[in-house]
Formats: C-alpha cells, structure tokens, sequence
C-alpha cells in the first residue's frame, strides 16, 4: 500500500439551499484521509459532519474546491464511475440504518453483495463472516422490524464491511448502541483497519468513540478545528 | 434477488397492495366482462340475422345489388338449376334458399294493403331460419297455397291463421295476375320494419304469380361461418357473372354499423377505464414512493443507479399488476359461470321489439389483451410516480423523514 492518501481535500465549499436560505455547510475543508485507520469527526449539531461524509461519500456532488480519491479527481468522475465506487469501494452506515424492511438481516449484508456480481457460494461466506463479525449470525433470519434498534445498527455495519470497502463512512454507529456494544464495534472497525488496510471514517458526539480513532477532527461552523492523533 | 425484494416488497403493506390488486383487478374484470357482453350481443345479433333473413350469405347477378331497376326480374339468374347443383355439390354448403322477391297487393276482400313478397321454397326455410319467431299458426313449409305474413300487415289485414288473402301482383310480362293464400302463420323477427312489410309464399306459387322460371337469388346455408370467404371464391371461379355477398354486407345498415359502433365504443371505454386505473393506482403508489425515499436513498448510495432502482420498483408495480389482472380475469370467470350464467336480459335493442337474452361470451384473445393492459396500467403508474422522486439527489432522498 502507496503512502498516497485515500482521499486528499483542498479547500472544500458546501453550500444546502433551505428555501430560500443558502447554508454554507463546509466552509474551506482542507485534509488527508489515510487508506488505513479510524478517522472521526465530532462537533456540534449543524458543524458539517455528516455533510462532509456525505461528500466523501459521493453522495453529494462537488460544489468548490477540490477532492482526489486515491489520486483522482472526483470532479471528473460521471454519473456511473460515481455508481460503480458507491458500489464496490465505499460502505456506509447511516444514522437511521436504513435496511431493507422485507428482507432478512442475511438478505440484507447480502443484497448488495449480489448486485456486485459475487456468487452465491462467496456471498454466503461473506455475509456469515459480516454476522458472526457483529455477533448476529443468530438472528440472520430476523427481518428488521423483528430486531432491536442495536441489532439493525450492527446489521448495517455487518453490511457495510461484507462489501470489503476501501472505506467505511458511518454517521453516529454507535448511536443506537449501549456502551459495551459501541465498544465491540469500534475495536471491530480497529480490527478491520489492521486486517484489511482499510479505512473507517466516523462522525459521532460519543466520547468513547473518538478514544478508538487514529485521527480525531474536531469541527465548527463547517470547519476543521482541531486535529488530534492518536498516541 | 431483484425481483425477491420486489415480491417482499408486496407484502410489506398489505392494504397498499390489497388497494392496487382491487383497482387493477376491478379494471381488467370489467373491461373482460363488457368485451364478452359485446361479443355475447353480437353473436346473438349475427345469429339472428342469419336464421331470421339472410343465411349466410347470397349469390346473385353480378352488380344487381348495387343498381335500381325498373324490370328487376331482366336481370335475376336464370339456368338456376346449374347453380343450385353446384351449390349443392360443395362440401361447405348444407342448404340453398332459391327466393324471388316482389311488390305486391294483398287483400281479404275489405281491406288491401301493399306489401313486399318472398316467395321461398318453403320446406328448406323452415328448419334453417328458426328465428323468425312465428306467433300464431305454423311457419310455411309444405302448404302449396300458404302465406306466412309479417305481424304489422297480418294486424293491417285483421287476419288470422286458417284466412284467405288474394295476393295480387304483375307478371314479368306487365298483366296483371292473383294468386288465393291461405294463411298458414304470422311472424315477427322484432324488427318492425321488417313485419310491417314482408309476406312469404311459397317460390312455386310466386313464379306463377310473376309468369317467370327465374331467381333473383340464392341464398346458402353453410357449416359454418368461416367457410363463406371459400365458398364466394368458388362460385366466382365457375360463374364469373354472378356475385357473392356475406350476410355483413346485405344487413351492413344494422349488422355491420353496429358491429364497428360497438367496436369503437369499446376502445372509448377501454380509454377510460385505464386511465381511472392508472390514476388509482398512481395515487397509492405516488403515496407509497414518498415513504420510501430513504431507502431509495440508500440503495442509491449504494451504487445502485437510477434505472437500477427503478427497475426493482417497475418490478414491484409489474408484480401487482400481474396480481390484479389474474384476479380480475378469474373473478370475471367465476361470475359468468355462476350469476351471469343464464346471459343478462336487455331491452329491445333499436328497431327491434323484443327483449333478448345477451351471454357473455369471454374471448381468450381479450384475456391475455386485459390482462398485459392491467399489468401495463400497473407499471406506466409505478414509473410516473417515480420519475419525480428517482430524479432527487442521494443526499435529499437520505434526509427524507
């Protein structure tokens, strides 16, 4: 693995229209994101988190200033390189989990897993792997409205990593976890980290979290604060 | 797995799907029923003009149908015994009707009335046009000297089976002549215009009356049908000069017209009917969509693109209608099978006096049409209410509450 950073932003400007309200969202971003470790950003409500996750992400579109993924330009990317790495190289978790309600937790990890092509055979492996990696293996038969708000959390990790991303962004993951189970997790993105060079990036109020993270980023107002790494 | 999800997907909201079922399947049923009324009226129509008037058809002088003549009889068939051995001779055809048709007076000796004759040889037409309703006395068969009168002109004479009516006409030649008519029965087919008018002698007695040996035309009972084209065919192959005309074409006033009018009505109301469907069914899922912009959201923020989406969902929408249509077209069945068994009972359709019992006769044809309509309503539905919501940005779609 190259020293080139995962992702390398200069400058970064993010403008929401609320009505007719601009919101500046990300006010001049400018970081690197190493391909391996656990990179958290916190602050206040409205500070810009889960927008630059979002944009991370390729979820939200490039307004100003500039981002390189893995040395390219995001700018240049079309709609369906965007798709492809949204589909291959970047898990997500999101705040609300956002599972698929008629499918099974298995069905879930594995769902996008199919649409990326792999066999079934492969998909079983990686979906039991995912699970059991979250401790759910059990309930993969549940669907989400038969699991606690925890277990659809964990589900969306499990699903997240059975991908095998470059990068997992996660908004608040432990949110919906007690203490232990928020722990298990991110000695989990930890391991992942190590076992498979990859990177985590996390927005979360939760103290204990930012204690598991190789960078910690403070924001405000749509701007990087601080910057702490860890010992 | 596409289509596993769409198919969960259906079962995730009961009442939406129960919603969506019911409109496409009240849709698709109702338009399966009404095509089946249609075709029910039709066939009883055609029916009844075959064994009420035309058969299936007539041969004729070629272009006698289409001119006015002031000697009609110049121009009827004559060496009719050639054709009728032909005629007889093809295997489509099971019975010939030789008639002759003419203007003429008919009187009980107080009362005389103009009327318009068919002579017809009566033994042959009894049995074929079984649907000239005969409502006193007996149809003409084999009585030498009977005439069988329409409804309107037997009331016009005051006469009733067993009475004797002069029938008085010109020859051929321009004499007058008379023939004595016992009558034998008096018919009304429901067409008042037609009872008002029309009397039957026997052919013999009428080619007396008229002083020829000529036929104005022949008309044929066939095995069925589709065997018309075949038999038309042959004729004009081995007699160039006469003509061959469906029955379609001798009643294309009522027969045809109503055909192509009802046909017309029912591509209007088939319009309607799919539009209320679809706009039933874009509503619910215009509703259901909304709610599920986060997960839209989700799934295209996990690379799935816009058309990717759309079709898990265009899956779902064909899945409910495919639903909607096997029910619709099942329940139409089982009506007719069981309430609709006996057909529905309608007034007198126009210029006719009678009510007629109509079946609803289910095409096959029009299943599988009804049911790729229902199917199709479904989708274009599903697709309009999402157009709009597939279009927002990842970002909008995950925001959504």
């Amino acid at each position: 693995m190259s020293n080139q950073p995962l992702y390398h932003i200069q400058d970064l400007h993010f403008r929401y229209s609320l009505g007719v309200k601009q919101v500046h969202a990300l006010r001049g971003v400018t970081l690197d994101i190493p391909q391996e470790g656990v990179v958290c950003f916190s602050g206040p409500s409205g500070s810009g988190k889960t927008t630059l996750l979002s944009v991370l992400g390729l979820i939200e579109p490039m307004q100003e200033g500039s981002m390189q993924l893995l040395g390219e330009d995001v700018t240049l990317f079309d709609e369906v390189k965007r798709n492809r790495i949204r589909r291959h190289e970047i898990g997500f978790v999101f705040q609300q989990f956002c599972l698929m309600p008629p499918l099974t937790a298995e069905e879930n990890v594995g769902y996008f897993l199919a649409r990326q092509g792999i066999d079934k055979k492969a998909r079983y492996e990686r979906v039991r792997e995912a699970l059991e990696l979250v401790g759910l293996w059990d309930h993969r038969h549940k669907k989400p409205f038969e699991m606690s708000g925890g277990q659809q959390q964990r589900v969306a990790v499990a699903r997240a990593m059975a991908k095998r991303p470059k990068v997992i962004i996660a908004d608040e993951p432990t949110a919906s976890l007690d203490q232990d189970n928020g722990r298990q997790l991110m000695a989990l993105f930890n391991k992942l980290c190590q076992d498979r060079h990859a990177s985590v990036v996390v927005a979360s109020h939760d103290p204990m979290v930012h204690s598991f993270c190789d960078e910690h980023i403070e924001m405000l107002d749509g701007q990087l604060v601080e910057v702490a790494h860890a010992l | 797995m596409l289509f596993k999800a769409a198919y969960r997907n259906l079962l995730r909201n009961v009442r939406r799907t129960v919603a969506v079922t019911v409109t496409v399947a009240a849709g698709v049923g109702g338009l399966f029923c009404f095509d089946g009324f249609n075709v029910g009226i039709m066939n009883q129509y055609r029916d009844n003009t075959i064994h009420a008037r035309y058969a299936y058809g007539q041969v004729n002088t070629g272009g006698y149908l289409e001119q006015v003549f002031e000697k009609p009889w110049e121009h009827w068939m004559t060496d009719s015994d050639e054709l009728e051995s032909f005629l007889l001779g093809l295997p489509e055809v099971e019975q010939i009707f030789p008639r002759v048709s003419f203007s003429a007076l008919l009187t009980n000796g107080r009362v005389t009335v103009s009327g318009m004759g068919q002579g017809v040889v009566g033994e042959e037409e009894a049995d074929f046009f079984h649907t000239l309703n005969v409502v006193e006395g007996a149809t003409l068969s084999d009585q030498v000297d009977g005439i069988l009168l329409g409804k309107g002109l037997a009331r016009a004479l005051d006469v009733k089976p067993g009475d004797t009516v002069t029938v008085l006409g010109n020859t051929v030649y321009g004499s007058i002549n008379g023939l004595d008519t016992v009558v034998t029965g008096i018919f009304h087919t429901g067409s008042k215009e037609f009872d008002d008018y029309i009397f039957r002698v026997q052919l013999s007695q009428a080619k007396e009356l008229l002083d020829t040996d000529r036929v104005e035309h022949i008309a044929l009972g066939l095995a069925s049908l589709d065997s018309w084209n075949g038999v038309a065919q042959k004729v004009a192959e081995r007699f160039p000069q006469l003509e061959s005309t469906p029955f379609a074409k001798l009643d294309e006033v009522y027969y045809q017209h109503s055909v192509d009018w009802l046909d017309a009505q029912f591509f209007y109301i088939e319009l309607i009917i799919l539009t209320i469907v679809l706009l039933g069914i874009f509503n619910t899922t215009s509703t259901a969509i909304l709610e599920r912009r986060q997960e839209i959201g989700n799934l295209r923020a996990n690379g799935e693109s816009r058309w990717d989406v759309m079709k898990l969902l265009m899956a779902e929408g064909a899945l409910l209608g495919a639903l909607g249509a096997v029910v619709g077209l099942a329940t139409t069945f089982i009506l007719n099978a069981t309430v609709l068994h006996d057909g529905l009972l309608m007034p007198p359709a126009p210029g006719l006096t009678r009510q007629f019992q109509v079946m609803i006769e289910l095409q096959s044809y029009t299943a599988f049409r009804t049911f790729f309509m229902g199917m199709g309503a479904s989708l274009i539905a599903t697709v309009l209410a999402l157009l709009r919501v597939v279009r927002q940005p990842i970002g909008e779609l995950l925001r959504a509450t």
